[in-house]
């Protein structure tokens, strides 16, 4: 039994890892701009896709499996290159919509998810693509449960991306005019802060980060799709309002609270039914907890509260 | 006198016409997702038969056409087609589907336009209507999840299985009937779970399995789900002896899984290798000046369901319709490279063949039977 559950445990982070890695870019951009961006869930497969692609350039170029410096390097040029993905869609498809209604972006970004699954269904391919492992595959046996160094990766990598997300927001000055952007944007304006800038740097970090969980999730399943980021992006948008959408830290508490609460609910349930349910019903967990949330505690863990005093400082004049 | 010889003339050129019109057979399979390898080297074989019918002079002179389309393993696309096929008078026959979940709703469609269907879809389901215009020249599930079964208890003297499946069409028919097999053969069935198809994380289930620590391992499903399932399988510990049906037998199922995850897993697969016999190294040779490729797994069923509908267009005379073509197929005493072909009164193969494979460096190895 405790083999078991330890392995539960040891599946839950890894995946919980990568819901927080996107659930970040969610909640940075609903922070700032009061928009669901949609769109997110498209980057974190199109990362998963360029990371396919440099993958095997590399490998036609030097003719073997990946070093630990290219693999390195192929991580930076897909986090740049989807965070200037994400900075053109948001001049071109959310700027121009700043002034509108808050639904207007919205369906924009619902319009761009559409265009960019089916660009990459239609000129990539309609099939599952083949991912190179990048990780050396050791198992190590931890208390009955076997954990891949895949997996360990998986958590320390997102972990330390994370603690690197939040000393940028809170310790530097571009993090202190995200913040700063983030709680009014009019008064920042009136302080003289250009919010373009920290609000394309969000949409520069947030698929950026995004695209890294693409590569992961790609590395650890060994596949990548052009409908893979559907149902992972959903998910993750549900962590990050477990952990109270706008707030950065509760994002990254979601992540692994909804991994936990999918893969334990997932895996124990056919044991509490003798087989009368499955783990194919784990997705009725994710979206349960959305709906739970959302009745008893929209905030979710850090999110604000809405309550009179404060509507009053942060309402948008 | 213009006018008498223009209409004179027109009238020569209809009436020469409908002796030369081409025969068209439609056909529709999977040929972009997953499974597009299967579907695009099915519908090759099936154009060498043609191709060869028509440098034969065709049926009465008359010049064989195959009309390829992709249904994409879809239900919805396949009804589509069916319907489409089925309102084109110049489509005389159709070899479709490919994949069972498609063929059990076209061939709805087509038996109400009377339309000549010959299947390579191995679910039970497919000719439970017993439909007079379906034949299937494959062997169907009862076979394909029989016979794992028999090998697992009698040559792996398995005593416990666990089985997952993809909850679709195909995936549960033929893990119910290795169910059904393995335990009227003595055998205990440790546990028998479902997955989603598009699912790519199977840890809930294989941790499970785990606890189970059971002989043999049975997945019923298509790629890439058989693919990801070995290879999360494999990587978790589990050292039982895995089958899987007919949609693993891709080189896919060792990339995805990895060679070394994927050696002596055994797939069950209705044709025996290329060199098993002259008609089949003949037919590779062929098949590889015509497209410059390996035959897939499918071209020789692809080529075998063209030639037995070639053959009832042969049988049926002067006129080659759609109700001609059914009783020609009904009639079908063929000889096939796979072995005999004839049809019983539900349209099922007589003598079905299957053969179980298992994987062996970068490829499959025919495992049993022995002696095809």
């Amino acid at each position: 039994m405790t083999g078991f559950l330890v392995q539960q445990l040891v599946n839950a982070l890894t995946i919980g890892a990568i819901y927080a890695l996107i659930a970040l870019g969610y909640t940075m951009v609903y922070g700032v701009l009061r928009l669901i961006n949609f769109a997110h869930s498209e980057m974190f497969m199109v990362g998963g896709h360029v990371g396919f692609f440099l993958l095997a350039a590399a490998a036609s170029l030097t003719g073997g499996p990946a070093s630990v410096l290219v693999v390195f390097a192929i991580f930076v040029a897909t986090f740049i290159a989807v965070g200037l993905l994400g900075v053109g869609i948001e001049a071109t498809a959310y700027r121009p919509l700043r002034g509108a209604s808050r639904l207007a972006p919205m369906l924009s970004a619902l319009g761009v998810a559409i265009i960019l699954q089916n660009v990459v269904m239609l000129f990539v391919s309609r099939r599952p693509l083949p991912f190179p492992a990048f990780m050396l595959s050791m198992s190590f046996d931890v208390f009955g449960a076997v954990v891949t160094l895949n997996q360990i990766f998986i958590v320390l990598f997102a972990i330390a991306l994370m603690v690197g997300l939040g000393w940028f927001v809170n310790a530097t000055t571009l993090g202190i005019k995200i913040r700063a952007v983030s709680e009014n944007m009019r008064t920042a304006q009136l302080l003289g802060i250009n919010v373009n800038t920290p609000i394309s740097l969000i949409f520069f970090i947030g698929p950026g980060l995004g695209a890294l969980a693409g590569i992961l999730y790609a590395g650890y399943y060994g596949i990548v799709v052009f409908s893979m980021g559907f149902i992972v992006g959903l998910k993750a948008f549900i962590a990050a309002i477990l952990g109270g959408i706008g707030s950065i830290p509760g994002a990254m508490l979601g992540g692994f609270a909804l991994g936990i609460l999918e893969t334990f609910g997932g895996g124990l349930l056919p044991r509490l039914t003798h087989g009368a349910i499955g783990s194919e019903y784990r997705d009725i967990f994710a979206f349960s907890v959305l709906v739970l949330v959302l009745i008893f505690r929209p905030a979710g863990f850090f999110g604000e509260s809405v309550t009179e005093e404060g509507m009053v400082y942060k309402r948008d004049f | 006198m213009r006018i008498a010889l223009t209409i004179a003339a027109l009238a020569g050129i209809t009436a020469a016409a409908p002796a030369l019109a081409d025969i068209k057979i439609g056909t529709a399979g999977p040929l972009s997702n997953a499974e597009a390898l299967f579907g695009n080297t099915w519908q090759n074989g099936m154009q060498l038969a043609i191709n060869e019918a028509n440098a034969a002079g065709g049926i009465n002179g008359q010049k064989l056409v195959l009309v390829r389309q992709d249904d994409q393993g879809d239900p919805k696309q396949g009804t589509l087609l069916a319907q489409k096929f089925c309102d084109d008078d110049s489509i005389v026959a159709v070899i479709a589907d490919f994949n069972s979940g498609v063929t059990i709703p076209s061939s709805d469609v087509y038996n109400r336009c009377g339309m000549p269907q010959v299947t390579n879809s191995s679910n039970p389901k497919v000719t439970a209507a017993g439909y007079q215009n379906l034949f299937r020249p494959i062997a169907n599930d009862f076979m394909q999840g029989g016979a794992p079964a028999e090998y697992a208890l009698e040559t792996l003297h398995a005593k416990t299985a666990a089985i997952v499946h993809d909850k679709q069409a195909f995936g549960e028919g033929v893990a119910t009937v290795f169910r059904s097999d393995f335990e009227k053969g003595g055998g205990k069935v440790t546990s028998y779970s479902g997955v989603a198809a598009t699912d790519v994380d199977f840890s809930a289930v294989i941790t499970q399995i785990k606890t189970e620590n059971p002989d043999v391992v049975y997945y019923g499903g298509t790629m890439p789900g058989v693919g990801l399932f070995l290879k999360q399988l494999r990587e978790l510990g589990i050292k039982s002896r895995f089958f899987a049906a007919d949609p693993a037998f891709l080189p896919d199922l060792i990339t995805t899984a990895g060679p070394a995850n994927a050696a002596g897993a055994m797939v069950s697969f209705q044709a025996p290798p290329y060199d098993s016999n002259p008609k089949l190294v003949k037919f590779r040779q062929d098949y590889k000046k015509a497209f410059n490729e390996e035959p897939g797994p499918y071209s020789a069923y692809g080529y075998n369901e063209a030639a037995i509908i070639i053959e009832a267009m042969k049988k049926a005379g002067a006129k080659v319709t759609r109700e001609n073509i059914v009783k020609g197929l009904r009639d079908t005493k063929f000889d096939g490279m796979m072995g005999p072909v004839e049809f019983d009164a539900k349209g099922e193969l007589k003598q079905p063949s299957l053969y179980l494979y298992k994987v062996d460096g970068n490829g499959f190895v025919l495992e049993w039977p022995k002696s095809s």
